[in-house]
């Protein structure tokens, strides 16, 4: 794992204890909440719709048992006992008191973690593979990529006030794990021939109101050039990005109103430009810099183990082997998925004693490392297949061993209502509803891999747009309704789900889920996934069928 | 928040707690946390003075973002019309999901 030097833990202690003052300015009444409100949002803390919300980064979703530790520590002493896990790989408090967040931050400090550009128009959490590193299918660890954008991008003076927020994936596999296409520029690495570095960069995906699949910009950008080009790609969006209308502000936007060509004109006019001024020097050493992080990411070697088959049986520690392990990349390792989404359960949520718990069992099974991915789920990364079985009994124990991952009920939600004050309408009941039903339906009509994901509102953080099935909560007339969206998905063939037609209430939505599933199965062609039916079929089949009771 | 067409509606005055970031609600005892002894204006009566209030608790530092909410009152129980502050008035029932499982 990468490690903070000196600088990095003297700068967020010195982040923490400035925060600690202008939360003391602010409790003292020196600071008016119109002058704090930007302060509190550079440090990640929201007022949500029933109190104040702390969003702590976690870089590429990767942690250490002892930051895990602490994630759980500060749940129980400064939260109601429980954190949720975000589509961004992050984790928000939903319940501090302001006075106790400086005493948060310092915490986190402590363990090189902090809550800066968790918020606000800057570079967001570089998100990446959770599987980054051990994935079996990986051409190139995407880690040092993602750590050199976090040292880039934080607190970029230039980068500080964008139009909007702005949101960076990386992914080094053959499949997309990090919805890079998705994403304002989303980063695929290949290796070279010597096995350095090379970049494919896609630009103006997003989802929100007006979602996008990104496009492709460059093609085998070299290490050298690999910021540069970034810097450029971000100044013409800073000077040319619309900030007369949030809606209308992020990069996916300036990309459809200018087209790709002229964009793309204008960054290498930029790049040109910054070659032969003073920046020239900016990005010197780049290579060497790379190869310091990257050194950092070789864990010490794994004890060698024998290749060895893993354990399929009949029983129900077999089916959570189908379900949640992945092949790792070292011969007789697995890369175990731990499931956040037990039959009813808020998505992403985990308690302090569950948090604990996986923060042991990834020091005794996992190298000490664990991984969040982007659909709210936790990784165990090098787990010997020998140590699968005992694995699953400690999480049995703590109610995580819900074998889903990649299935129906492995539902993204977002907070929603529940929580958000930009919602308009829950997520979680939903979910919850939804969860349980499906892990049945799973069980019994072999539904096969897909994606169910639910938004409280337009702006998307629940991944609606991608889904295979989407949710979308709206308010009408003060009554919450839900519209539905499939064929939609974040992989390497990302595509935006098609809307059907009017929505659901509440209660509504369980039956309406259930005919899709019921036209899926009638449809479907063996060895077929619901996107594969989908996109055969047509959304029209699948729109007669959802609407044919109502 | 309690816009115009809301205004023919009784309505509270609520906001966050600056400390805490409690939802708190204004009556005849402060700033407290039940919605049931907040101070009602009746519907369609002038809310400046008390709009005003909560501004000055606001520059008091009390609270943060004081408004008006519309409510109605069924068998004695006082809810919001709008469905944002229906979810904010009763808390996320979610909560009583996390109870039931950290007891588990
Ligand atoms: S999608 Fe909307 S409701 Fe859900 S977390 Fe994002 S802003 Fe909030």
């Amino acid at each position: 794992m990468y490690r903070y030097n000196e600088h990095d833990s003297a700068f967020v202690q010195a982040r923490a204890a400035e925060f600690r003052d202008q939360v003391s300015r602010r409790l003292t009444g020196k600071l008016s909440e119109d002058e704090f409100r930007p302060l509190r949002l550079m440090n990640g803390l929201y007022l949500q719709l029933h109190a104040y919300m702390l969003r702590v980064a976690i870089p590429y979703g990767v942690l250490s048992a002892e930051q895990l530790r602490t994630l759980a520590l500060l749940a129980r002493r400064y939260d109601r006992g429980y954190g949720h896990f975000t589509t961004r790989q992050n984790i928000q408090y939903n319940w501090p008191k302001l006075e106790d967040v400086p005493d948060m931050l310092d915490q986190l400090a402590a363990v090189g973690m902090h809550a800066i550009q968790t918020s606000g128009n800057c570079i967001r959490n570089v998100t990446s593979d959770p599987f980054a590193g051990v994935a079996a299918d990986e051409n190139i660890d995407p880690r040092p990529t993602a750590e050199l954008l976090r040292q880039w991008s934080s607190l970029h003076p230039e980068f500080a006030y964008l139009p909007r927020k702005f949101k960076f994936a990386v992914t080094g596999a053959a499949e997309d794990r990090a919805a890079i296409k998705l994403h304002d520029i989303g980063l695929q690495v290949k290796a070279d021939p010597q096995g350095a570095p090379l970049y494919n960069i896609w630009v103006g995906g997003g989802q929100g109101r007006t979602p996008r699949v990104a496009q492709l910009i460059y093609n085998d950008v070299q290490l050298n050039d690999l910021l540069p080009t970034l810097d450029s790609m971000l100044r013409v969006y800073n000077l040319e990005g619309r900030r007369d209308n949030k809606y209308k502000a992020r990069i996916k936007i300036l990309i459809a109103e200018k087209g790709l060509d002229e964009y793309r004109a204008a960054v290498d006019a930029d790049r040109a430009a910054a070659q032969s001024g003073a920046a020239a020097e900016d990005f010197v050493g780049i290579e060497a810099l790379y190869d310091r992080i990257a050194a950092q990411f070789i864990t010490a070697p794994l004890p060698v183990r024998d290749d060895r088959p893993l354990p399929f049986g009949d029983d129900a520690f077999s089916d959570w082997v189908r379900t949640n392990i992945a092949a790792h990349k070292a011969a007789g390792y697995a890369i175990v998925s731990i499931s956040l989404k037990p039959p009813g359960g808020v998505p992403g949520d985990a308690t302090d004693q569950q948090m604990e718990h996986i923060a042991d069992l990834a020091e005794r099974y996992s190298a000490g490392e664990v991984r969040v991915t982007h659909r709210q789920n936790l990784v165990l990364p090098h787990v010997a297949i020998d140590d699968l079985r005992s694995l699953y009994a400690a999480l049995v124990e703590i109610g995580f061993e819900t074998p889903n991952i990649g299935q129906a009920s492995d539902i993204i939600a977002c907070p929603g209502l529940d929580y958000c004050s930009l919602a308009t309408a829950r997520s979680i009941p939903v979910a919850q509803v939804l969860s349980q039903r499906l892990r049945a339906r799973e069980a019994q009509d072999a539904l096969g891999p897909m994606s169910l994901n639910i938004s409280g509102c337009i702006n998307a953080c629940g991944h609606h747009h991608v889904a295979n099935i989407g949710i979308l909560g709206l308010n009408r007339a003060e009554k919450e309704n839900y519209q539905i969206t499939l064929g939609g998905r974040s992989d390497a063939q990302a595509v935006i789900g098609d809307v059907m037609g009017p929505g659901f209430t509440q209660d509504e939505v369980p039956a309406a889920i259930d005919r899709v599933l019921d036209c899926y199965l009638q449809q479907r062609k063996a060895g077929e996934r619901f996107a594969d039916t989908y996109q055969r079929v047509g959304k029209a089949v699948f729109k007669g069928a959802l609407y044919v009771e109502s | 928040m309690a816009k115009q067409k809301y205004q023919h509606y009784d309505r509270v005055l609520s906001a966050n707690d600056l400390r805490s970031g409690d939802v708190v609600f204004w009556g005849a005892q402060g700033w407290q946390k039940d919605v049931a002894k907040a101070a009602l204006l009746q519907g369609g009566a002038p809310a400046d003075a008390l709009l005003a209030l909560g501004e000055q608790a606001e520059t008091d530092n009390i609270v943060v973002g004081s408004y008006l909410v519309a409510v109605e009152t069924h068998a004695g129980r006082r809810s919001a019309v709008e469905l944002r502050e229906r979810v904010r008035l009763s808390g996320p029932p979610i909560l009583n999901a996390v109870d039931v499982r950290v007891a588990a």
